[in-house]
């Protein structure tokens, strides 16, 4: 959202002009201070974090922000001192540094001041400009300590973490604003103190954090989704109508109906050459169309965040370089989709792996995602990933709530209102990694032959459809040894097919298979004339949480799916397998009822031929805390029977 | 240092991009290459070097070419310059020429900083676009003037790429007032043909190479100047105005002239904060060695590695007393301080300029800036030589930083004087690693103890890592360090030991479980005694490969694995042992029965820094016969 839309705003200015004020936190003579001894084990602790938006009226008629951070951080060991040392702050021509000051303290209390000449200008790896330094003197047990304030061009949301991998002691953010402009601000993921003031001139909003401990990452969780945060917006101007709601998400989807939906002429007439050269019209169904249409589009035209250009914004010109930004690519769909009168959706979506939209709390700049919601087939479409298509999206964009822009006849003038909704993941049936494994011993030559079929569906069709298209041959060869290791431990690949690696099967959801004839002695072992296998080893290493510590955060699986695997074992002539009862294995969650999850292997013999059939289901995104003993149980399942073996003697 | 970025403009292209001319080309160019999405068509630049007023000027076009061969090729679009302070981008044009032979301007430029990794600041830059409407068969064609601001700078020419190339050049022209010196290095050096032609005013210099392959990527191999094949060159001697021939870089001796002026104008007093600093480091030690060693740890320990690099920054390192008073630095500022510790306690220490391990160069052939990209303090006791390498925080007095080992170490001695002394590699008796695991049947599996016993470069690297480590890190680390069996090893408590004042050795000892490893089957009981399986899967892949492999240093490894009998079992199968090995390395495994007890020590052993591919085949064989011994297994039954 950050990019594409301009904040159009009638403030209504007062014409007294507000400058940034001092912070009083920071003393000039500061002292030592004193930490609590239980903290010493960590590398470094935030002791004091300050961060202050000040939104102030300027001389000409604009809206400026000054946003000040002041930090005090105990450096413990090394590892604190390297992480801290170096201080990023943002720069670049749009960033008015007003004041910034630094210094080192020591246990004793001596100071040393920051030279403010190694202070330099680069940028980001994304290309975002920033100013850094390095802090002097820093020794162990010594604390840092820095303040800036900046003033920028105003947005009128905001999102601060303030919760790290070190404990965070005292955490404050404040938001300043002239009287008129009324903002709202809500804490995620902890409970905090917020306190408003105001009076003629200001409103002020002070947020108290609680002391937030260090969190780690866990697996089969979004650390940054977890994490404290607060966050912003403007919601009233009361200087213009104290009872309109500003960035409200209707007030979104109309803008963004407007933005992607209305195209010039020469707009319409390059979609409309493009459905033509596509011979779009001549398919029957509506599915069929916007599959060919998207197929097209993601073969042949790179979408990139960072381009600024207007042509990368313009159907007509996008269709002719071949390159788009997000926004552009989404504006050729809008165009073509129109042309043919398919009736669709744009929607807006966050990201589960960091933040996600709240229905009450309109943060527009966490609605960074867009995708196409298809009404008449209730599916969605992702027009600015290459990686999936029609209906897949990407999961992390989905399982949470998204803007649907409905489409609403407002005097006799198309504009859109907010369908606030859930964007289902597909049904977990859908999504696969199957395997078929079919073993050939040779006791004699001392060897194994596998003929192994690995089988992807779904959410995970598309990272190994991605590896087989977006690559070099080169590259391929190395996945695909890779891949043919996993399950069999070798990398004697004696043949290989791949079936349906394209994209163009991905919209039917065909499997995307790779089969392997491969040589896997790895997987005999011999005792004298007795041989192991380690038949377990043919479902690959799996997951394993043998070890883990309390759990801090609930349960969230990318997205839901199956995998099931068979494996067929010609008992060579002469022999006997022992011990086939360690074959069956059984976790399910719930006990009884309808299961969620579990992991349930079981075999049968038939003359030779030993069947092993292993299905493992987990058939929801998300599972509470408290169903985390059971979670690990059906995990640990699965990486159980990897350690079976199963034990041939000479008859 | 000045290291990384005066190669830049040179290793750019990997990420550039193609286009066709037409199909006959497209197809010709399938043929040729197969299984592409793009090749390199030219790959073309052109030095001039002059000299005026005196100086020598070095200027360079590049031109560059890419097709395009699938949608694939076509949709990497993005093109990139790099270039720095002493590298200036003067002018540049990017288009496409479309299969059907119309131009396109190339979109969206713009220019960021390039931050080397490790490095803080410095101020090399990119400047990115994105080549329009390209399609199969499309060129993508780049051309840009460089002006070399530092005429020692000179990069060297690299003829081959990640890609096929299909016309590769490098010319270089030379007025009649310059000597150019060339070395040509790499593993396709013979491919290349060497052209000089003497014109009226200036002799003409042409490196060519055709229809070559792409390189290879191997993630253990050496750095890419070790085999990627390139041009060095260098101006040895340039005539002046008046007609005498000035040398400039036709030996060490000029190179050094060079770099002690880089030192000239630092160090010209000792603060008192550093002499502070000294004196209270050194109080109490009585012999010049104890003094140097308390100095070089004081330097390790407080002062932070915070490289930055802008312009003569990456040359000139910082005066001690700042370097002191900030407590960060980079290598040349740490050198610095040593050096200026080490003679205010009263001893000969020398700033010294060496590469690392990632340089092939030596100051002989090529005595050129390009040789080195790091600099350590050479402390002069007992008539030896000791290498002090200020970014190591844990390397041992005496011994030299790993990655600088079997490498020329350039001392300065005085304004005038230099000494080129080699440092040594550290054999392999110097790094073992010695790991023994103790195993006890139980009713659900394995468990025991573990001692991880490691010495020399081992036990630097693993304090160096613990000490960048939280306590949940270290822990994490360690658990991966002794993991062994199959992943349901679990860790139960551990300890490091170390002594502060030995830092040459180290060891973990921790105490484990691994269920389900071990098998009671059938009443018998069947444990794989190669609990650690070092070389699965470590093949090289030969005759393909032709890059070598290269290892952090010399070792020996060994792996003793101890079982216990259980009571009321007997020994019913126990694996033969074996030894194998090549010219440098190989294994020794042995299996031995004492008492209640089977022994199982496994040994590797290997003598190389570098291992060059025809030592490949000789490898797989060690491997060949290594292999079957990790698929025994020792049975016990009841008696």
């Amino acid at each position: 959202m950050k990019s594409t839309i301009t904040f159009i705003l009638f403030l209504f200015m007062i014409s007294s002009v507000q400058a940034q004020l001092p912070v009083s936190s920071w003393k000039e003579k500061p002292s030592f201070i004193e930490v609590d001894k239980k903290y010493g084990k960590e590398s470094a602790l935030f002791l004091f974090d300050f961060r202050r938006y000040e939104f102030s009226d300027q001389a000409n008629n604009e809206l400026s922000c000054f946003k000040t951070f002041h930090k005090i951080i105990q450096l413990n060991d090394d590892k604190g001192i390297e992480t801290f040392n170096k201080i990023y702050l943002p720069g670049g021509d749009q960033v008015k540094m007003i004041t910034l000051k630094a210094r080192t303290i020591l246990p004793g209390g001596k100071v040393i001041n920051f030279d403010s000449s190694t202070v330099k200008d680069i940028t980001d790896e994304d290309g975002n400009p920033q100013r850094i330094f390095a802090l002097p003197g820093l020794e162990k047990g010594c604390q840092v300590e820095y303040v800036y304030t900046y003033r920028k061009d105003a947005s009128l949301f905001g999102l601060e973490v303030l919760q790290y991998r070190i404990p965070a002691l005292k955490s404050m953010v404040q938001v300043i604003a002239p009287e008129r402009l009324v903002f709202e601000m809500r804490s995620f993921n902890g409970i905090s103190v917020i306190e408003k003031k105001q009076n003629e001139q200001i409103r002020v909003i002070n947020l108290q954090a609680p002391e937030l401990k260090a969190v780690e990452e866990e697996k089969y969780s979004n650390l940054t989704a977890q994490l404290y945060r607060v966050e912003f917006k403007l919601s009233y101007n009361n200087g213009r109508d104290s009872s309109e709601r500003l960035f409200s998400w209707n007030e979104l989807a109309k803008r963004l109906y407007t933005n992607y939906g209305e195209v010039t002429d020469k707009e319409k007439k390059a979609a409309q050459d493009l459905v033509n050269s596509l011979k779009l019209q001549k398919l029957t169904n509506a599915e069929d169309k916007l599959i060919a249409l998207e197929n097209y589009l993601k073969k042949t035209i790179m979408v990139r965040k960072d381009v600024e250009s207007d042509m990368a914004s313009q159907v007509d010109q996008i269709l002719r370089t071949r390159i788009a930004s997000e926004f552009g690519i989404v504006r050729v769909y809008g165009a073509a989709l129109d042309i043919m009168a398919i009736p669709f959706q744009y929607v807006l979506t966050g990201d589960r792996s960091n933040y996600t939209l709240d229905e009450k709390f309109e943060n527009w700049n966490n609605a960074d995602n867009v995708l196409l919601f298809f009404p008449e087939t209730k599916k969605y479409l992702s027009p600015t990933r290459p990686d999936f298509r029609y209906p897949w999206i990407a999961p992390e964009w989905g399982n949470q709530l998204g803007i649907h822009c409905k489409v609403v006849e407002d005097a006799g003038k198309k504009t859109a209102v907010a369908d606030v909704r859930n964007i289902d993941l597909r049904n977990y049936k859908e999504t696969a990694h199957n395997m078929e494994s079919r073993v050939r011993m040779f006791p004699a030559q001392d060897s194994l032959v596998i003929d192994s079929k690995q089988i992807f569906t779904g959410y995970t069709a598309s990272v190994y459809r991605s590896a087989f298209n977006f690559t070099s041959a080169e590259d391929q060869k190395n996945i695909l040894k890779d891949m043919v290791k996993f399950g069999t431990n070798s990398e004697t690949i004696l043949s290989s097919k791949l079936e349906n690696s394209d994209f163009e099967t991905y919209s039917t959801n065909k499997p995307f298979v790779i089969n392997a004839s491969v040589k896997a002695n790895e997987l005999m072992e011999k005792a004298g004339n007795k041989i192991l296998l380690k038949i377990g080893e043919l479902i690959g290493p799996q997951v394993e949480m043998y070890q883990e510590k309390p759990r801090e955060f609930p349960i969230e699986i990318t997205f839901p799916h199956v995998l099931y695997r068979d494996i067929f074992f010609e008992i060579p002539e002469g022999y006997t397998a022992k011990n086939l009862e360690s074959l069956k294995i059984n976790q399910t969650y719930p006990v009884t009822g309808e299961p969620t999850m579990f992991f349930n292997s079981n075999y049968e013999l038939k003359g030779n031929l030993l069947k092993v059939t292993i299905r493992e289901e987990y058939r929801e995104a998300d599972y509470p805390i408290d169903q985390f003993g059971p979670f690990v149980k059906v995990i640990n399942a699965a990486a159980d029977f990897n350690k079976v073996v199963i034990l041939l003697e000479k008859k | 240092m000045k290291s990384p970025y005066y190669l830049l403009p040179f290793i750019l292209i990997f990420l550039c991009f193609p286009g066709r001319l037409s199909a006959q080309k497209l197809d010709e160019i399938k043929k040729k290459f197969p299984d592409q999405d793009y090749v390199m068509l030219k790959n073309i630049t052109n030095y001039t070097i002059t000299v005026e007023q005196d100086t020598p000027r070095i200027n360079s076009r590049e031109l560059e070419e890419w097709m395009s061969i699938t949608e694939n090729g076509a949709m990497r679009k993005e093109g990139r310059i790099y270039h720095s302070g002493f590298h200036k981008l003067l002018d540049y044009k990017a288009y496409t020429i479309t299969p059907q032979g119309k131009k396109i301007d190339a979109t969206d430029f713009k220019t960021k900083s390039n931050q080397s990794a490790g490095i803080f600041y410095d101020d090399a830059k990119t400047t990115s676009f994105n080549y329009s409407t390209l399609s199969p068969g499309a060129i993508s064609h780049l051309e840009y003037g460089i002006r070399h601001e530092n005429p020692y700078l000179t990069s060297p020419g690299y003829l081959n790429y990640g890609a096929p190339v299909v016309n590769s050049e490098l010319k270089i022209s030379c007025d009649n007032n310059i000597k150019l010196k060339y070395v040509i290095k790499g593993l396709s050096r013979d491919a290349v043909n060497v052209k000089e032609e003497k014109k009226k005013n200036e002799t003409v210099y042409t490196f060519s190479i055709k229809d070559i392959k792409g390189e290879d990527y191997y993630p253990d191999a050496p750095s890419r100047a070790f085999w990627g094949t390139h041009v060095v060159f260098f101006i040895e001697q340039y005539k002046k105005a008046d007609g005498s021939w000035q040398r400039f870089l036709s030996s060490p001796a000029d190179l050094y002239k060079l770099y002690s002026g880089y030192v000239e104008q630092i160090n010209k007093e000792t603060g008192a904060e550093l002499k502070a600093v000294t004196d209270s480091v050194i109080n109490g030690k009585n012999t010049e060695r104890a003094k140097a060693e308390a100095i070089y740890a004081w330097v390790q320990n407080n002062i932070k590695y915070v490289a930055f690099e802008d312009g003569m920054e990456g040359f000139i390192p910082r005066d001690a007393n700042l370097v002191c008073h900030r407590r960060f630095g980079d290598c040349k500022d740490m050198a610095s301080i040593l050096t200026v510790m080490l003679r205010y306690a009263g001893m000969k220490s020398y700033y010294t300029w060496i590469g690392t391990r990632k340089l092939p160069y030596t100051y002989e052939e090529t005595p050129v800036p390009l040789v080195d990209n790091h600099m350590i303090c050479a402390l002069e006791l007992g008539g030896e030589f000791i290498f002090l390498d200020g970014t190591d925080p844990s390397c041992v007095f005496g011994t030299p930083a790993d990655h600088i080992q079997g490498k020329q170490a350039l001392v300065g001695i005085d304004k005038n004087n230099f000494k080129i002394i080699p440092v040594p590699v550290m054999p392999k008796e110097a790094n073992v690693l010695t790991d023994s695991t103790t195993i006890s049947f139980g009713d659900k599996g394995i468990s025991g103890e573990i001692s991880i016993g490691m010495k020399g470069y081992y036990a630097t690297d693993f304090r160096t890592r613990m000490n960048y480590m939280n306590t949940s890190e270290q822990e994490k680390y360690i658990k991966e360090l002794a993991r062994r069996g199959s992943n349901k090893f679990s860790l139960g408590t551990f300890q490091l030991q170390g002594d502060k004042n030995d830092r040459n050795n180290m060891a973990v000892k921790a105490n484990y479980v691994l269920p389900d490893y071990g098998k009671n089957l059938a009443g018998n009981l069947f444990i794989n005694m190669n609990l650690i399986r070092l070389y699965e899967h470590q093949e090289i892949d030969y005759p393909k490969r032709k890059i070598p492999v290269e290892f952090d240093y010399k070792f020996i490894k060994r792996f003793v694995t101890i079982l216990h009998i259980p009571e009321g079992y007997v020994v019913d199968y126990l694996p033969q042992g074996k030894e194998y090995r090549q010219d440098g390395f190989g294994f020794a495994m042995h299996y031995e029965k004492q008492g209640e007890k089977v022994i199982y020590t496994q040994e590797y052993f290997n003598d190389y820094l570098m291992l060059s591919p025809d030592k490949f085949s000789n490898w797989n064989k060690v491997l060949e016969n290594l292999f079957p011994l990790y698929k025994e297994t020792v049975s016990l039954t009841k008696k």
